[in-house]
C-alpha cells in the first residue's frame, strides 16, 4: 500500500490505532508515561487540519437570506461560533483515546513498553492473555547494597567484591535457572507423580498457570566489567522488585553486597528495544509510523503466536 | 516589537546584529515541535477505489471530515456547564472569540465563566484595551493574556494606571513594561505597594543594583508575582544546601531568574548531577546557569553520551574543550551534530541502552 | 551535605529517579562494611541428604542433641559441617556408612561415619582407654587410621580412590596401597575366609600391595565395591576381583566366594577397561573404545534380553543390548536395572525398577534413552548434555554440564534430596548450592562433592 501524506486530522485520528512500542525512560512512571504519549497525539491532532465550525440554522434572523443581499447572506449563513475551537475546546482530548498497557513496568525499569491504542486495545489484551516472555537486561552494581536494591536509596552495606569473576556469576546464574525451571512444576498445578508431569518435563518449558508467581526461564551474564555486572533474564510474571531481589540475593549468595544499577527491558514478546519509540520522537508522525511498524510485527508473528497459545492450554 | 523587547534585554551580552546572523540556527534550536502538522499513513484500499470514482482531491478529503452535531437551539436562560452554550447569543463572547480569547479554558476555572459570561463587551472590555494599546501592546497578545487573567476586568482603570506609572517611575523602560504586562498578565493585579515590597525583597536578598532588579524582573516577569513560600524555599535551597556565595547567587539568579521558580527538589538534583557526577565547579555553574534550568534527564542524557565518545571534557585549559552551556542548548539533533560531533544513529543507539 | 564545596562523595551514582535528599545527605563514612567469610579456600563442599539414622549423613554433633530433636531422615541436601572445616577430596557411600578422602595438616587422610557394625570405619572407641565403650554408629567423621609402615608419608597415604559395599570399605592410596576394613564373611576384604569371625571392635585392617595384586609392571588405579564383593581396575585395562560370587558377581568364572583376588577373562581379556560400576550384584565394565561388558545378576534381563537367557553371568560379556546406542562415556549399574551415557550426552536405561520414563514404564528391556529436556536442556541453554551419570540400588542421578544434579526412582528414605519421600518417576533436580562435580549414590544416602560459586 501506498503511503500518503495527510493534513487533516479526522483521517489521521481514523488511522490511529494499533500496538505501540514505547521505550520507557528509567525513573518515570508509566502512568506518566501514557499520559505524555496521549497529549502528544492530541497535540498533534489539535494541530492538523481541523473541521471547520458548523453553519447556524437559517431562519433564525431574518429568514432565508437571498444570494442577491449580501447582508442578510451573511447574516443567514453565519458561523456556529459555538463550535469554534476557542469555545468549544481542543476538537481532541487525551480521553477521546482508549489506551491500555500490555504489562506494567516498574518505575526504574527502562525499555519496552506496549499500549494497546484505540482499536490496539483488543490486540493488547491477547497479548496480555498469551503471556509472552520478557528480556531484561539488569545490571548490577557490586559493592554497596542499598535500602531498596536500587540506586536512589541509602547505602546499607558496602563490601569487597576482589573474589567475584566472571564464571562465579555465570555459573550461580545457570544454578537459579535450573532451580526456577524446577521451580515451574510446582507453579504450573501439576502432580508430580503422574503421567501428567513426565509429559510436560519432556517438553521442557512450561508456563505457569497462573500470573502470582515469577518465573525466570533463562538468566546469563552478558557482560561484567568490575564493578558492574550485566546479566539477560528471560521471564514471566515478574515486577521491578522481584528482579531487583533478585540481583541482592545473587550478590549475597557471592558473599558480597551489590544494588541494581540499571534494569532495561529488551524484548517483550517479539517486540524489540531497537523498534521501541524513543523519547524524542514522541510526537504524532513517529507514534503513527511506529503503530505501523508494529503492526507489521503483529502480522508477521500472528501465526506463531496461535501456536504458542495451543501449547499452553 | 516583541523581538526588539527581546533584543533590548540581551543587549548586555549579545548586540542585535550577531542575534540576526545566528537566527537560522536558532530555527533549528527550537525543535521538532513547531512544524507538524503533517503525518503519514496507509491509504488503505477503499479510499483509492473513492478516489477513483471522485477524480477530485478535496472531494476525497471532505468525506473524511467529521460533521459538527447539531443539538438544535438552546434557551438563554436553560443551565450549562461551558460558554459555548452562550456563544451565539453573547456578543462579547463572540468578540472574545476574534480576540483569540480561549473560552474552553477559562470556563475551566472555578468561577471565570460566570464572570466572563456577564461582561459587557463596551463598557467593562473596550476601555481596557484601549489603556493596554496605549501602553504599547501588541493586539496579537490579548487573546493570551485575557485567556490567563480575566480578572484583569475587574480592577480600576485608575489602580491600573498607577500602577504602570509606578514602573515608569522605577525607570523600566518602554520595552521593558510591555514585555512585563504581556509575559505576566497578573503582574497589573498587584498592588503597587506589593510589588514595591517584592522587588523590595529581591533587591535585598540578592544586593542587586536598580540595573539588575529592573533587568531580573524583565527578564522573568513571573518571578515576582510568584508564590513567595515557594520562592524562599529556592532561595535557601540555592544558598544553603547548594553552597552558592551571596555574590554567586545575585549573578545566578539575574541570569536565570527562572530557577526560583523551579521545585527546589528538581533543583537540588539537577545541581548534584551537575556538580557530582559532571564536576563541574560552582563558578562553571553560574557561567552557565542553563545547566540548572535543563531537566535531567536531558543533562544525563547527553553528558552520558559525550562521555561514552570520550568528549566529556570541561575544563578549559585542556584540549578538546567542550563548554558546558553547548551541552544543553538546541535539540538533540544540534547536539549530535555540532556538540558531539557523531551521527544520529549512534545517538538513538546509546538512548536505547540507559 | 552539599554546602561544604569540594567534598566528593565516596560513591558516584547513577540516579534513575528523582535524588532523594536523604540520600544525598547520607553520611558515607558509618555505611557499615560487610567483610563475610570468602576465605573458604577449599576447593570443596559437601551436601549430604538420605537417611539420617544411621549417621551416616554426619551432620550431628552430639548424641544428646540427636536424641532431643530426633530426624529420621534429611530430605533436602544439606551441607556439611565438616566439608567447612576440612578440605575433602572424594566421597564414598556404603550401605549406611559413609568415606571421606580428606588432605589436612595432621596426616589423617581418611574419615568416616555411619554404621560402624562391622568395622568398616574402623576400631572405633570412645571414653576410659582401659575401658574402652565401642561405637557400632558414629554420628560425625572420624578419623580412621591407617597403618603405615616404615617411610610412609602423609603424601603417600593420600587416598587415590575408594569404594565401599554392604559392610566393607576399600581404600587405594597414592603410593599403590590397598586397605580394606570391615566384614570379610565373602572374603571381599581380600583376605583369606576365618570362620567364626568377630568383625564388631575388630582393630584389623587388611594391607595389600598392588604388587600382589597385579605385579610390577602394572598398577591399581581404581577400585570398586558390590554389595559383597570388591573389583580392581589397573592402568592396562585389567580386572581383579574377589568376594562373594553366588550370582556370578566376581566374574570368575564359577559361584563361589574368593578370599583370593583373581585376575578375570571372558570377553574383556584383550580389553582395557577403563570404567567399572557395580552398586549391588550387577557389574558393568566400559572399555576404551566405548563398549560396554557386564556379568553378574541379570534377573530383569539386564545383561542379556534374549528368550533363554542366564539370570547369572559369571564371566564377563560383552553386552549386544548396548551396541545400537553408538560410543559410550559412562555406565551404571544399579539392582535391577543399568544405564549407559552416550558421547551425544544422552542417557539410556533398561532393566525393571523407576527408569525415568514416567510412572507407566517399570520395566524396557531394550535401552531408551531419556529425553534431552529432562536434563535441563530448553531454548536457553541449548548446550547443557550429561556428562556423568551414576545409581544407587534403586535409585539414579546424572550431572549435566552446568553442574546441576538430576535424581529419579525409589526415595524411601529421601535420598532424593526432593524434599519429600513420595517416588520420582523422571529425573528431577536437586537443589544443590553449588556445581556438582561427584556425587556417591549410597543405598538411602547420597553425598555430593560441589564446587562453591564464590
Amino acid at each position: 500500500m501506498a503511503l500518503t501524506k495527510v493534513y487533516n486530522a479526522a483521517t489521521a485520528f481514523k488511522n490511529l490505532g494499533g500496538v505501540l512500542n514505547v521505550y520507557k525512560p528509567a525513573g518515570m512512571k508509566v502512568k506518566h508515561v501514557r499520559n505524555a504519549i496521549l497529549n502528544n497525539i492530541c497535540k498533534g491532532l489539535n494541530k492538523m487540519e481541523q473541521r471547520e465550525p458548523g453553519k447556524l440554522r437559517e431562519g433564525r434572523f431574518l429568514g432565508t437570506g437571498t444570494a442577491a443581499d449580501p447582508v442578510l447572506h451573511n447574516i443567514a449563513f453565519q458561523t456556529d461560533q459555538s463550535d469554534h475551537v476557542l469555545s468549544a475546546g481542543p476538537r481532541y482530548l487525551p480521553r477521546d483515546l482508549s489506551c491500555s498497557t500490555v504489562s506494567s513496568l516498574g518505575d526504574h525499569t527502562s525499555g519496552v513498553l506496549l499500549f494497546g491504542i484505540n482499536r490496539g486495545t483488543g490486540q493488547s489484551s491477547s497479548i496480555r492473555k498469551s503471556r509472552p516472555v520478557r528480556v531484561y537486561h539488569i545490571t548490577g552494581r557490586l559493592g554497596s547494597a542499598t535500602e531498596n536494591h536500587l540506586p536512589d536509596s541509602r547505602v546499607t552495606m558496602r563490601a569487597n567484591h576482589r573474589h567475584v569473576s566472571a564464571d562465579r556469576i555465570s555459573g550461580l546464574a545457570a544454578s537459579i535457572q535450573a532451580s526456577h525451571q524446577r521451580k515451574m512444576f510446582e507453579l504450573c498445578g501439576v502432580d508430580l507423580q503422574t503421567q501428567e508431569a513426565y509429559e510436560l518435563a519432556c517438553k521442557g518449558l512450561l508456563r505457569p498457570a497462573d500470573e502470582s508467581q515469577p518465573v525466570v526461564y533463562g538468566i546469563r551474564l552478558v557482560h561484567f566489567e568490575r564493578p558492574h555486572f550485566t546479566l539477560e533474564l528471560h521471564s514471566i510474571n515478574e515486577t521491578q522488585e522481584y528482579l531487583v531481589a533478585l540481583v541482592h540475593d545473587l550478590a549475597l549468595e557471592l558473599r558480597t553486597a551489590a544494588h541494581c544499577s540499571q534494569l532495561r527491558c529488551v524484548r517483550h514478546a517479539h517486540f524489540d528495544v531497537r523498534d521501541s519509540l524513543l523519547r524524542n520522537s514522541w510526537h504524532l508522525p513517529g507514534i503513527i509510523k511506529n503503530l505501523r511498524h508494529q503492526r507489521d510485527i503483529l502480522r508477521a508473528h500472528n501465526q506463531q503466536h496461535r501456536v504458542e497459545l495451543k501449547a499452553i492450554h | 516589537m516583541f523581538c526588539s523587547a527581546i533584543r533590548n534585554i540581551l543587549k548586555n551580552s549579545q548586540n542585535a546584529a550577531k542575534y540576526g546572523a545566528i537566527s537560522p540556527q536558532l530555527r533549528n534550536l527550537r525543535g521538532q515541535g513547531v512544524a507538524q502538522s503533517e503525518v503519514q499513513v496507509f491509504k488503505s484500499p477503499d479510499i483509492i477505489a473513492q478516489q477513483n470514482d471522485k477524480e477530485t482531491e478535496p472531494a476525497t478529503q471532505d468525506s473524511f471530515k467529521e460533521v459538527a452535531l447539531d443539538f438544535g437551539n438552546r434557551e438563554a436562560h436553560v443551565p450549562s456547564f461551558n460558554l459555548a452554550a452562550y456563544v451565539n447569543k453573547s456578543s462579547t463572547l463572540q468578540q472574545f472569540i476574534s480576540l483569540g480569547v480561549d473560552l474552553h479554558s477559562i470556563e475551566r476555572r472555578k468561577g471565570l465563566g460566570q464572570f466572563v459570561l456577564q461582561l459587557d463587551f463596551e463598557k467593562n472590555v473596550k476601555p481596557f484595551i484601549t489603556f493596554l494599546v496605549d501602553q504599547g501592546i501588541s493586539p496579537d497578545d490579548f487573546g493570551r493574556m485575557f485567556t490567563k487573567n480575566p480578572l484583569l476586568f475587574k480592577e480600576d482603570l485608575d489602580d491600573l494606571q498607577t500602577r504602570v506609572d509606578y514602573l515608569k517611575s522605577k525607570r523600566f523602560s518602554d520595552e521593558a513594561r510591555q514585555r512585563i504586562l504581556t509575559h505576566n498578565p497578573y503582574w497589573l493585579m498587584f498592588s503597587t505597594r506589593r510589588v514595591d515590597r517584592r522587588l523590595g525583597y529581591f533587591q535585598k536578598e540578592f544586593r542587586l543594583s536598580g540595573h539588575d532588579l529592573r533587568l531580573l524582573a524583565t527578564r522573568e516577569p513571573n518571578v515576582v508575582t510568584y508564590n513567595m513560600e515557594h520562592l524562599r524555599k529556592s532561595v535557601f535551597t540555592l544558598r544553603e544546601e547548594m553552597g552558592f556565595s551571596p555574590k554567586e547567587l545575585s549573578a545566578l539568579v539575574v541570569r536565570k531568574p527562572r530557577l526560583m521558580m523551579i521545585p527546589p527538589d528538581d533543583l537540588v538534583e539537577r545541581f548534584s548531577y551537575i556538580h557530582q557526577d559532571m564536576g563541574l565547579s560552582h563558578a562553571q555553574i553560574v557561567q552557565c546557569p542553563e545547566l540548572l534550568a535543563s531537566r535531567e534527564f536531558r543533562l544525563r542524557e547527553r553528558h552520558e553520551f559525550l562521555k561514552l565518545l570520550g568528549r566529556a571534557q570541561y575544563d578549559p585549559q585542556k584540549d578538546m574543550y567542550i563548554s558546558p552551556k553547548t551541552i544543553v542548548e538546541g535539540n538533540n539533533f544540534y547536539f549530535v551534530r555540532n556538540v558531539a560531533k557523531s551521527d544520529f544513529e549512534t545517538f538513538d543507539l546509546f538512548l536505547r541502552t540507559r | 551535605m552539599l554546602k561544604t564545596r569540594g567534598i566528593a562523595l565516596g560513591i558516584s551514582r547513577s540516579y534513575t529517579a528523582k535524588a532523594k535528599r536523604s540520600v544525598l545527605a547520607q553520611d558515607k563514612s558509618k555505611i557499615k562494611e560487610y567483610s563475610p567469610k570468602t576465605t573458604d579456600n577449599h576447593e570443596y563442599r559437601v551436601y549430604v541428604w538420605g537417611f539420617q539414622e544411621t549417621g551416616a549423613l554426619g551432620l550431628q554433633t552430639s548424641v544428646k542433641k540427636a536424641k532431643e530433636r530426633y530426624t529420621e531422615m534429611v530430605h533436602h541436601p544439606t551441607r556439611l559441617q565438616f566439608s567447612n572445616n576440612n578440605d575433602i577430596r572424594d566421597v564414598a557411600a556404603g550401605y549406611g556408612f559413609t568415606a571421606y578422602a580428606v588432605k589436612r595438616d595432621d596426616g589423617e587422610t581418611l574419615f568416616g561415619s555411619g554404621l560402624n557394625t562391622d568395622s568398616q570405619l574402623g576400631f572405633q572407641v570412645k571414653g576410659n582407654p582401659n575401658d574402652p565403650a565401642n561405637l557400632d554408629v558414629i554420628i560425625y567423621p572420624t578419623a580412621i587410621k591407617l597403618p603405615r609402615v616404615q617411610g610412609e608419608t602423609d603424601e603417600d597415604m593420600q587416598v587415590k580412590s575408594m569404594s565401599a559395599g554392604r559392610a566393607h570399605l576399600v581404600v587405594l592410596t597414592q603410593n599403590g596401597t590397598i586397605f580394606t576394613l570391615g566384614n570379610n564373611s565373602y572374603g571381599q576384604c581380600g583376605r583369606s575366609i576365618i570362620e567364626e569371625e568377630r568383625y564388631s571392635k575388630s582393630a584389623l585392617i587388611h594391607r595389600i600391595s598392588q604388587e600382589d595384586i597385579c605385579g610390577k609392571e602394572d598398577q591399581v588405579v581404581h577400585v570398586e565395591c558390590g554389595q559383597d564383593h570388591s573389583m580392581f581396575l589397573t592402568k592396562n585395562g585389567r580386572v581383579y576381583t574377589c568376594g562373594w560370587g553366588a550370582d556370578g558377581q566376581t566374574g570368575q568364572g564359577n559361584y563361589h566366594t574368593a578370599g583370593q583376588i583373581t585376575l578375570i577373562g571372558g570377553d574383556i581379556e584383550k580389553e582395557k577397561i577403563v570404567r567399572l560400576s557395580c552398586s549391588s550384584d550387577c557389574v558393568l565394565a566400559l572399555n576404551e573404545a566405548g563398549d560396554a561388558f557386564g556379568w553378574g545378576n541379570s534377573e530383569y534381563g539386564q545383561l542379556d534380553d534374549s528368550e533363554h537367557a542366564e539370570t547369572q553371568i559369571n564371566t564377563p560379556r560383552a553386552l549386544k543390548l548396548t551396541k545400537s546406542i553408538g560410543k559410550i562415556k559412562d555406565v551404571a549399574a544399579g539392582g535391577s536395572f543399568c544405564m549407559a551415557l552416550n558421547d551425544q550426552g544422552l542417557v539410556y536405561t533398561w532393566g525393571f525398577g523407576i527408569l525415568g520414563f514416567g510412572p507407566f514404564v517399570e520395566q524396557t528391556s531394550k535401552p531408551q534413552h531419556l529425553l534431552p529436556p529432562l536434563f535441563g536442556r530448553n531454548d536457553f541453554s541449548n548446550a547443557t548434555t550429561v556428562v556423568s551419570i551414576g545409581c544407587g540400588v534403586f535409585h539414579m542421578g546424572a550431572v549435566n554440564s552446568d553442574g546441576d544434579l538430576f535424581m529419579w526412582g525409589k526415595n524411601r528414605f529421601g535420598h532424593l534430596g526432593l524434599g519429600h519421600k513420595k517416588d520420582q518417576f523422571f529425573p528431577f533436580k536437586a537443589a544443590i548450592n553449588g556445581k556438582v562435580t561427584k556425587v556417591a549414590y549410597g543405598v538411602d544416602h547420597t553425598i555430593a562433592l560441589c564446587k562453591s560459586y564464590f
